[in-house]
């Protein structure tokens, strides 16, 4: 323990110091870096971007009186000249018309793209975390734990889910008050969107435990909670968020889908009721059908293109 | 050497790795794979004990076998005194601890051993985090310490292992394992995939490691001349069994079982597979599931008789700790 020892560590702490100024931003700048060059991804979260503009915008737009309110019918009443009506044509004060009870379209697409998001994210955030505990449990432990788990998951891959979550959402409506609707469907979505993500990641978790690096982890003495959360999980990383945006996608439509055959949440500005209405008048007014339609078909396409960007992207191994 | 001086004690050491087929209704064990077969040796404090043998013939898993990775089949192993194979199996949390700590192992193969989605220095502070061994604000400098000791600079904490060259990524697998302070380190193969050139400096940098902290060695390894620079005794290994032990000296000069005259004869080539190399001996390995009966090398040893085939030959002494076990031994 002489003096240099003391220099070197001085040394070593203004390196230090200097490494953690430049810390903080760079590994997410390496994400981007890495995700920017992927150009269908890239254009994915452009689209995305837009939606979720959309959805965010949306209160602060209709607060400010840019947008009016989605779920007002006083436009029922105005005068032809200020484009009132129903099922009103494209005018200056409803850009994309009136709806069969004389809402303005372009108010309720905005406010649609907000509720397309929150179903989408959160249905799946949801089911994302049922499906690591199954699958991450399962895939670890295998044996029984494995034997017993993937049992509970093929029961749900066979079940008629769609029946059944009608049925869940037409029950669970009894009891709740009116204006949480959305949280029914998305609790629904939720609950039965996982078993396909939990098959994926056993299979991950199953492949991961036996490599060097998890081993090496459990000869440190780290515990199995350690050791699945800090050294699988990560490195399981990339179909999962592939999954996941794949769900997300898949969520959307689906309550599409419910709002459709009515089992939404009518008091919430949804793109499936928009299409369900517009389908009563679709001889009169197709094009109604069209702009809820084609946000979806965006929607869900930006979450597929950059679900594999993504994954990619958090993948330290392929930055530069 | 006094008896006070072992460390490590091996008895009989067991591991059976049981074949399974699976059958329409259940599963059936159709054969065993004799990994580890009655191996015994004692290992002296501060020393390091070479462990030689061909792909296969159950180093690794001996190494594994003691560190509790996998279950013994049978077997004893006192480290200073302490049934190691009893706490893995059945010991305190507290216990096994203590142990993950003090006995560490070095991987074989540092492109597969390091976490591809931790930064160097997670992968390194990990261990004494785990163990509680640093205040929070001191673990810093303990991590650039690690890294110090390891010839690694403290801007290389940031970075992911495939920024690394084999080398360095090897110098990161000992400094996870010096992270805990341990007391005893199996190297298993710590140079077998790297560059011929850089061999050296990672021999080296282990040899000083083990003066400087005085730690014990078992050092497994294929390349003999490695072998012979570093280890003080070596034990050969032939399908899961020991064929011959002693030290370093009498084992390249004197050896007497035939396998070993093979090892010596023979030349590493490098093997594309698994980016390494290996000894290739002539004939086949005969398999380690059901392996041949009286001595296991009689199927490719060029002195073998009848006898060879049909009695497993004992132990003989040479001189002193000097041992191998043949009928009809080389000199
Ligand atoms: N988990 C396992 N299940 C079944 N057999 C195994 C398992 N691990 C190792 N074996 C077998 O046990 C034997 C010994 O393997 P081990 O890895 O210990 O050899 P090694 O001497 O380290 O070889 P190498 O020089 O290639 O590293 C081999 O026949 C191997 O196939
Ligand atoms: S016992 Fe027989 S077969 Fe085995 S090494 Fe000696 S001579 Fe060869
Ligand atoms: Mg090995």
């Amino acid at each position: 323990m002489g003096e240099t020892d003391r220099v070197s560590d001085l040394e070593r702490r203004e390196l230090l110091e200097e490494e953690v100024e430049t810390r903080g931003a760079s590994q997410w700048q390496l994400v981007w870096r890495r995700f920017k060059k992927n150009r269908t991804a890239l254009f994915g979260a452009g689209i995305l971007l837009v939606i979720v503009f959309m959805g965010v915008s949306a209160p602060f737009l209709t607060f400010m009186g840019v947008l009016p309110d989605p779920n007002s019918t006083i436009f029922l009443i105005d005068p032809p000249e200020l484009g009132g009506g129903s099922r009103a044509l494209p005018s200056i004060f409803h850009p994309l018309g009136t709806d069969k009870l004389g809402r303005d379209v372009l108010s309720r697409i905005f406010w649609g793209a907000q509720t397309a998001l929150i179903v989408g994210i959160v249905a799946m955030l949801l089911s994302t975390i049922i499906a690591l505990a199954v699958g991450g449990l399962a895939g670890y432990f295998g044996g029984r734990v494995d034997a017993g788990l993937m049992m509970v998951t093929d029961v749900f891959l066979v079940m008629p889910v769609f029946l059944i979550m009608l049925l869940m959402i037409k029950i669970l409506s009894i009891f709740v008050v009116a204006g949480f609707g959305l949280w029914i469907v998305i609790t629904v979505l939720g609950i039965f969107g996982w078993p396909q993500m939990a098959r994926m990641i056993r299979a991950e978790f199953f492949k991961l435990k036996n490599l060097d690096y998890v081993e090496a982890a459990r000869e440190l003495g780290a515990s199995n909670r350690r050791i699945m959360l800090r050294h699988i999980l990560p490195n399981a990383l990339g179909p999962i968020i592939v999954v996941f945006t794949l769900g997300i996608a898949y969520n959307i439509l689906a309550e599409a889908g419910l709002s459709f055959l009515g089992f939404g949440d009518a008091s919430i500005p949804s793109w499936g009721w928009m299409i369900n209405m517009a389908l009563e008048i679709v001889s009169v007014q197709p094009w109604l059908v069209l702009y809820p339609a084609f946000m979806i078909f965006f929607t869900v396409l930006a979450f597929n293109l950059m679900g594999d960007g993504l994954a990619d992207a958090l993948d330290p191994r392929l930055w530069r | 050497m006094s008896k006070q001086d072992v460390i490590l004690s091996v008895t009989d050491l067991q591991k059976y790795f049981t074949v399974v087929s699976r059958q329409i209704i259940g599963s059936k064990v159709t054969g065993k794979v004799h990994a580890v077969d009655h191996v015994d040796f004692d290992v002296y404090r501060g020393e390091t004990l070479g462990l030689v043998g061909e792909s296969g013939c159950g180093k690794t898993t001996t190494a594994r076998t003691i560190l509790g990775l996998t279950p013994a089949s049978g077997g004893e192993v006192l480290y200073n005194g302490e049934d190691l194979l009893q706490i893995w199996e059945k010991g305190s949390k507290e216990e096994k601890m203590k142990y993950r700590r003090k006995l560490k192992l070095v991987f074989q193969n540092p492109w597969t051993s390091l976490n591809p989605r931790m930064p160097v220095k997670d992968i390194v502070s990990e261990g004494f985090n785990i163990h509680g061994l640093v205040e929070k604000e001191d673990a810093r400098d303990r991590l650039y310490d690690i890294l110090h000791e390891v010839g690694l600079e403290p801007y290389h904490a940031e970075r992911f292992p495939h920024q690394f060259s084999g080398g360095q990524r090897q110098r990161i697998v000992i400094a996870r394992a010096l992270s805990v302070d341990p007391e005893f380190i199996f190297a298993d193969e710590p140079v077998a995939s790297l560059d011929v050139s850089i061999r050296a400096q990672i021999l080296n940098l282990m040899t000083d490691l083990q003066a400087k902290k005085n730690l014990t060695y078992v050092y497994i390894s294929h390349d003999l001349s490695s072998v012979r620079q570093i280890c003080a005794r070596v034990i050969v290994m032939y399908l899961g069994q020991m064929v011959e032990y002693g030290p370093v000296k009498a084992i390249f000069e004197e050896f007497q079982h035939h396998y070993t005259e093979a090892l010596m004869k023979a030349i590493p080539v490098p093997d594309p597979d698994r980016s390494r190399e290996r000894i290739v001996l002539w004939g086949e390995v005969p398999s380690t599931i059901n392996p041949p009966g009286g001595c296991r090398f009689h199927t490719r040893c060029p002195a073998a008789q009848e006898k060879c085939s049909k009695e497993q030959p004992p132990f003989t002494k040479a001189k002193k700790g000097h041992y191998f076990a043949c009928w009809y031994p080389v000199a």
